[in-house]
């Protein structure tokens, strides 16, 4: 087990997940990984008691503001109290897999770059299903067209930030577009990037939890419309 | 008939919007800006030929064609003011949120 007490904070936003939060966080913790901030968005159900019985420091949401928020919420908390080296975003709906942090810390810590963003179409370890591989896919095009910046897979909620990219991202929308939003901030503010490979595991449970495919053309009008009010 | 009916609801608009004035929902400019846009729909109700010099100042046939080209430019107006203000209200929504969020953890700490 690797000891990162003190450097890496691992930020969960989580909605509703009481039925595999515990699990996500005590798979983080055997890792090594001790400092775990879930940021409950508003759940409904025991999302927040769990992750605070399993170990993981709680924020809570008071009302549901959506993913990019909660993100916010936990990087600007970390930020404001504990000085991180390295903040991981990391799914609560268990489709990211715990080895995958040491990899996204790694180049970070070698000062390679200021952040890295996982991957899931650099090797063929994902199976991702067909629909939703044409929608990431039309996604990703959509992102770099509008952001100038070459990426694999733009909507990958496994990041590493560096001290760098914590002190200048400042994620502004609240909901799934923060994930766009993080890329075009890395062109502004001139950070250096990796990507790197990760798996995502397609569960049903995550299938059911993460974003339907209709939501992609809705997402994608949001990014337009925010853009031009800008 | 649909003159009578235009008055009345002028009427009432205009009395919503003095009653918003005077509770402080809006403000001076904004009264003055309804008391305009409605005088004018109160003119060209009566004086529709009116209409005719703003289509010949804008290069077009009719002065309903102008009046309704106008009122659908100044309702797409509208509308992306309310995007932007609906935006706003909800960005404050999250910064509201994640300031208190913040601040209950600091409390139950």
């Amino acid at each position: 087990m690797e000891n990162h007490e003190g450097k890496v904070f691992i930020v969960i936003p989580a909605f509703n997940e009481a039925q595999v939060i515990g699990g996500v966080i005590n798979e983080i913790k055997n890792a090594g990984y001790q400092n775990i901030i879930v940021v409950d968005d508003g759940s409904a159900d025991k999302t927040a008691q769990i992750a605070k019985n399993a170990g993981a420091e709680v924020l809570n949401q008071i009302i549901n503001r959506g993913q990019g928020a909660a993100l916010r919420a936990g990087i600007e908390y970390l930020r404001e109290n504990k000085n991180p080296d390295i903040v991981v975003t990391f799914d609560a709906d268990g489709q990211h897999q715990v080895e995958d942090i040491g990899k996204l810390i790694k180049p970070v810590l070698e000062d390679e770059c200021d952040i890295a963003l996982g991957s899931r179409f650099m090797d063929q370890k994902t199976n991702v299903p067909m629909l939703r591989k044409l929608i990431l896919k039309a996604g990703i095009l959509f992102t770099n067209l509008l952001s100038n910046i070459k990426l694999t897979d733009t909507h990958n909620g496994l990041r590493a930030l560096g001290k760098k990219a914590i002190h200048s991202i400042d994620i502004s929308q609240r909901g799934m577009e923060h994930a766009s939003e993080i890329i075009d901030q890395i062109k502004k503010n001139k950070l250096r990037y990796k990507e790197v490979p990760v798996t995502i595991a397609y569960t049903e449970y995550s299938k059911m939890k993460g974003q339907g495919s209709g939501n992609f053309f809705k997402l994608g009008t949001k990014i337009i419309l925010k853009k031009l009010i800008k | 008939m649909l003159r009578i009916l235009v008055i009345i609801f002028v009427i009432f608009a205009l009395s919503r919007a003095f009653l918003r004035f005077r509770d402080k929902s809006i403000s001076f400019r904004e009264l003055l800006f309804w008391f305009v846009i409605w005088t004018i729909t109160i003119v060209l109700i009566f004086e529709p030929d009116i209409s005719n010099y703003a289509a010949k100042f804008l290069g077009m046939g009719r002065g309903a064609d102008t009046i309704f080209f106008l009122a659908i430019v100044f309702l797409f107006y509208s509308t992306f003011r309310l995007y932007v203000k609906l935006d706003k209200l909800d960005r404050d929504i999250t910064d509201l949120a994640i300031k208190t969020s913040k601040e209950l953890h600091r409390e139950q700490k």
